[in-house]
């Protein structure tokens, strides 16, 4: 799975194996354009055909990396700015609307559908997977196999469906209209929420928005691959990527938004 | 498992998509014929894993009550893996009629451009709502077919953008239900008849588009292709 990029780095507090880019751990991260063009869009339909290769799609795996980093050194400080903005631009507004109840019940349940779902993944998917994997690698039957690769790619989906709440809880915490669509529980779809990450980013605040907005899209690009292709069947074997470099992400992001809805809403 | 009847249907549609790919290997829809199948692999997979588990709630929940203390812990994470099969049958059965509806609109090339590619809810409007006469056995089909289906997109949707799949005991029998969020609204369905009813309802469908598409690929000088 692309394990010449992977060399193993620990970062505390949380734990994560990410791996090195090209310039080792001090230097400038250079994105290639592939990466930087993946990650400007959502629109995975049509980039789907140029990830369906290995190389591109080991690359697409170097780069998540990379965001991945771009983000955790981003949210390693209290964003004091982000909580001023936040309390004053958006929850007090939401809450002379008289909707502060609704929308807060509305991202404790973003919240525990995050967290459900990555002990979903922890405790039910991996397990299984590996006893899979085991007795696939012992008998070689072809049903076992199958197993692994529905396996796979329901943990591809379900690490999707613990990022995108994520992404709403920052988007609710730093834009108005968006919180207000959560709290009349209107459909935020995909192309608001990346597009919301995006605005954030725009902003002089600590987290790493557009870093996020990166995560968001790749990951969004891997879920279109497990649910619509059989490429994690045998030209790729997923099972690295995911556990090694998405899940520990998926968990790191859950971590540092659930931090963000506390401080700024006391959730 | 899946049933063996359920694995050899989805085999004999493999086998019909994959003669059509061959025979238009322009189309380049080998791909899609192989992640059709897996899709509706994973289904049959998950739809037994969460049925076994179902099935054996009622009595697990009865044994824990009669426990005087302690949590009833069993029962607890049961639900919540028959909750995220459930939640996976729907996920692998909507993707393997997205990626059917990528297929069928390979049937109808002069047509092709108005039939949508993404979704399957596309092609069902396609045949039921915007042309209803380009293929009236197909839409015949899609008519008698279409309210499961779309329920199933409905909680789907529901399920990966807004909530979870919720799974609980109606009664002190244990008996269990779950949020069906349909076309009509939300409303508690017990969940062993609604999984066997469901899975029924797809082979039946499978069955259909089976002989439907077999019989265009056998006349290939019928208008549509």
């Amino acid at each position: 799975v692309g394990q010449e990029y992977f060399i193993a780095l620990k970062l505390k507090p949380y734990g994560v194996t990410l791996p090195l880019n090209s310039e080792g751990l001090n230097g400038e991260v250079a994105y290639s354009t592939s990466c930087e063009d993946f990650a400007q869009s959502i629109k995975p339909r049509q980039v789907l055909s140029k990830l369906l290769e290995r190389q591109s799609f080991v690359e697409l795996a170097r780069c998540f990396g990379i965001f991945a980093q771009d983000y955790i050194a981003g949210s390693r400080k209290l964003d004091v700015n982000f909580v001023v903005y936040s309390k004053r631009e958006v929850i007090r507004p939401i809450d002379v609307d008289g909707m502060f109840k609704e929308y807060c019940l509305k991202l404790s349940l973003y919240r525990r559908l995050a967290e459900n779902r990555i002990d979903l993944v922890l405790n039910l998917f991996l397990p299984q997977l590996q006893v899979v994997q085991k007795e696939f690698n012992l008998s070689g039957t072809l049903q076992l196999r199958t197993r692994a690769n529905a396996l796979l790619c329901a943990t591809a989906s379900q690490i999707f469906f613990t990022i995108e709440p994520c992404c709403k809880i920052a988007c609710s915490l730093g834009d108005l209209e968006f919180g207000r669509r959560v709290a009349t529980d209107a459909i935020n779809n995909h192309d608001d929420v990346f597009r919301t990450l995006k605005t954030l980013a725009r902003g002089s605040y600590v987290f790493d928005f557009n870093a996020l907005a990166k995560l968001y899209a790749y990951t969004i690009e891997t879920r279109i691959v497990a649910d619509y292709t059989d490429f994690f069947h045998g030209q790729y074997d997923a099972a690295q990527f995911l556990v090694q470099l998405m899940l520990p992400a998926a968990q790191h992001i859950f971590n540092s938004q659930s931090g963000l809805l506390f401080e700024c809403a006391g959730v | 498992l899946p049933s063996s009847s359920y694995q050899r249907l989805i085999s004999e549609i493999h086998f019909l998509f994959e003669d059509f790919a061959d025979n238009n290997p322009q189309l380049a829809l080998r791909g899609y014929v192989g992640a059709l199948w897996s899709k509706l692999d994973a289904a049959g997979y998950f739809h037994e894993k969460c049925q076994e588990i179902v099935r054996r709630l009622p009595e697990v929940i009865c044994k824990e009550e009669q426990l005087e203390e302690g949590p009833l812990s069993i029962n607890e994470s049961l639900v919540a893996e028959a909750q995220t099969y459930l939640e996976c049958f729907f996920y692998f059965t909507t993707s393997a009629l997205d990626i059917l509806a990528k297929l069928v609109r390979e049937f109808y090339p002069k047509n092709k451009g108005t039939i949508g590619k993404r979704y399957f809810k596309q092609t069902i409007d396609f045949f039921t709502t915007i042309d209803t006469k380009l293929d009236p056995s197909f839409t015949r089909i899609l008519s008698a077919n279409q309210n499961w289906i779309l329920n199933i997109y409905h909680n789907r949707d529901a399920w990966a953008h807004a909530d979870a799949a919720f799974i609980l005991f109606a009664d002190e029998e244990g008996s269990v239900v779950f949020d069906h969020k349909g076309r009509e609204g939300s409303s508690l369905k017990g969940l062993p008849a609604y999984l066997d009813g469901v899975i029924t309802h797809l082979e039946d469908f499978l069955s259909l588009i089976l002989v439907h598409f077999r019989a265009i690929i056998s006349e290939p000088n019928t208008k549509n292709c």
